[in-house]
């Protein structure tokens, strides 16, 4: 689908201009659609699930566009999203461990015959990582995932968290402790291992 | 940092990432998103709108009481019901395309319905801007009927259409024109309206801005798709 002509060469900030200052929804939509490779590529990295990369990319959206009025010039649009996307898909993480799935999928996906074995072993990693993350204090959290799972420089992580990048390396110095005693206490036959 | 960083960091750096989301999925969230925007213009539109309509009952029965008590008031100081000519409103009458100022001129005294003081003409024959909309008479006079192709004569269509000096009051417009200037986000600004063509379809151009020379037009098709904004 091509975009609308009018929009054609408009970039996100000049999208959004259009749309808070003349109530453009068309220029809202637009500016929607130019962010969603970038929503997709982040959604990959932080899910190993198709369907879930597929629920995160359309609450990111959703999201995008109901706050687009709050979003404020001086900061770049992609960066004011990606911060939208970082809590929708922490959010997502916990929603999903409510409902059960990040604890009771365990067993049914080590159990799966036709998984490789490090495909299991890595998928279970991920639900485990997940879990343990909702363990720990929110702003670590968002942290730790930017660096290692987005591979976001310091920098870039600090911009998007809105904190000078000492603040981000700090937190996930914090972190990087707390989350291996809980992935111990969570998953100790992998963590034996790795120390055996 | 510790052997146990690392293995968190190892940890995460061999997660398992999705298989990158295919055009086909990328083009079902494009579709998505736009119907999701439809319905907020649906939306926007049916509240405005009855804002619009609720607006405009009110104005009806207030201008309807005056009508009455005006009548009455007018039938006991004369005692004569032989004039019905004031009562009569005609509709704008389609013009031919080109005819000129001389014929716009015509359309907007035969809008009017009531007589009309001949307006000021600048050197270039091309009349005055107009004093600001007060009544229904003068409203209709900036209800133009050019049939002039936008797309080729827009600099023709600009000097002979009639646009308002202050905005109109939306709530003596037609409805359908009301209602089209308030989704089209300029029902404060709105100086005038004529039907012509764009590209040979018909359309109506509403001309909106704070005045004539700073005044921008936006195309639009029936009921009211947004064409162009020139």
């Amino acid at each position: 689908m091509t975009p609308l002509s009018k929009y054609e060469d408009l970039n996100e900030e000049e999208l959004m201009r259009l749309y808070q200052d003349e109530n453009d929804l068309d220029a809202l939509g637009e500016m929607a659609i130019l962010l969603l490779p970038k929503l997709a590529s982040i959604a990959r990295k932080r899910f190993s699930d198709k369907n879930l990369v597929d629920e995160a990319v359309q609450e990111a959206w959703i999201k995008v566009i109901k706050n687009a009025k709050s979003f404020q010039f001086g900061s770049k649009v992609k960066t004011w999203a990606y911060q939208i996307v970082n809590n929708t898909y922490l959010d997502l993480i916990r929603r999903e461990s409510t409902r059960g799935y990040l604890s009771d999928d365990l067993a049914p996906l080590e159990n799966r015959a036709d998984n490789s074995a490090e495909f299991a072993e890595n998928s279970v990693n991920s639900i485990t990582l997940n879990a343990a993350l909702l363990k720990i204090p929110k702003e670590q959290a968002e942290a730790v995932v930017l660096i290692f799972q987005d591979g976001c420089t310091y920098e870039e992580a600090g911009k998007i968290l809105d904190v000078p990048a000492g603040t981000v390396k700090s937190r996930v110095n914090r972190a990087m402790p707390l989350l291996a005693e809980i992935l111990r206490e969570l998953d100790p036959r992998s963590w034996n291992q790795k120390h055996a | 940092m510790s052997e146990k960083d690392d293995f968190v960091e190892d940890l995460f750096r061999n997660l398992p990432k999705a298989p990158p989301m295919s055009e086909l999925d990328l083009k079902r969230h494009e579709k998505m998103i736009r119907s999701h925007i439809a319905e907020m213009k649906r939306e926007q539109a049916k509240k405005e709108g009855s804002i619009f309509g609720r607006f405009q009952t009110q104005f009806q029965l207030a201008a309807g009481f005056l009508v009455v008590v005006g009548g009455i008031s007018f039938a006991t100081n004369q005692g004569i019901f032989d004039s019905k000519e004031d009562l009569v409103i005609s509709m704008p009458t389609p013009e031919k395309p080109g005819a000129g100022s001389e014929a716009t001129e015509g359309v907007g005294q035969e809008n009017s319905g009531t007589s009309q003081t001949p307006k000021p003409k600048n050197p270039d024959g091309v009349e005055e801007f107009e004093s600001g909309a007060t009544n229904q008479s003068d409203i209709d006079k900036f209800i133009n009927n050019t049939g002039l192709d936008y797309l080729s004569d827009i600099q023709k269509a600009k000097q002979l259409v009639k646009i308002s000096s202050s905005p109109l009051s939306i709530s003596e417009l037609p409805q359908a024109y009301g209602k089209c200037a308030i989704e089209l986000g300029i029902n404060k600004e709105l100086l005038g309206i004529d039907k012509g063509k764009y590209d040979g379809t018909n359309v109506l151009a509403f001309y909106y801005g704070s005045s004539r020379s700073t005044a921008s037009i936006w195309i639009v098709e029936k009921p009211c798709i947004k064409l162009e904004n020139l």
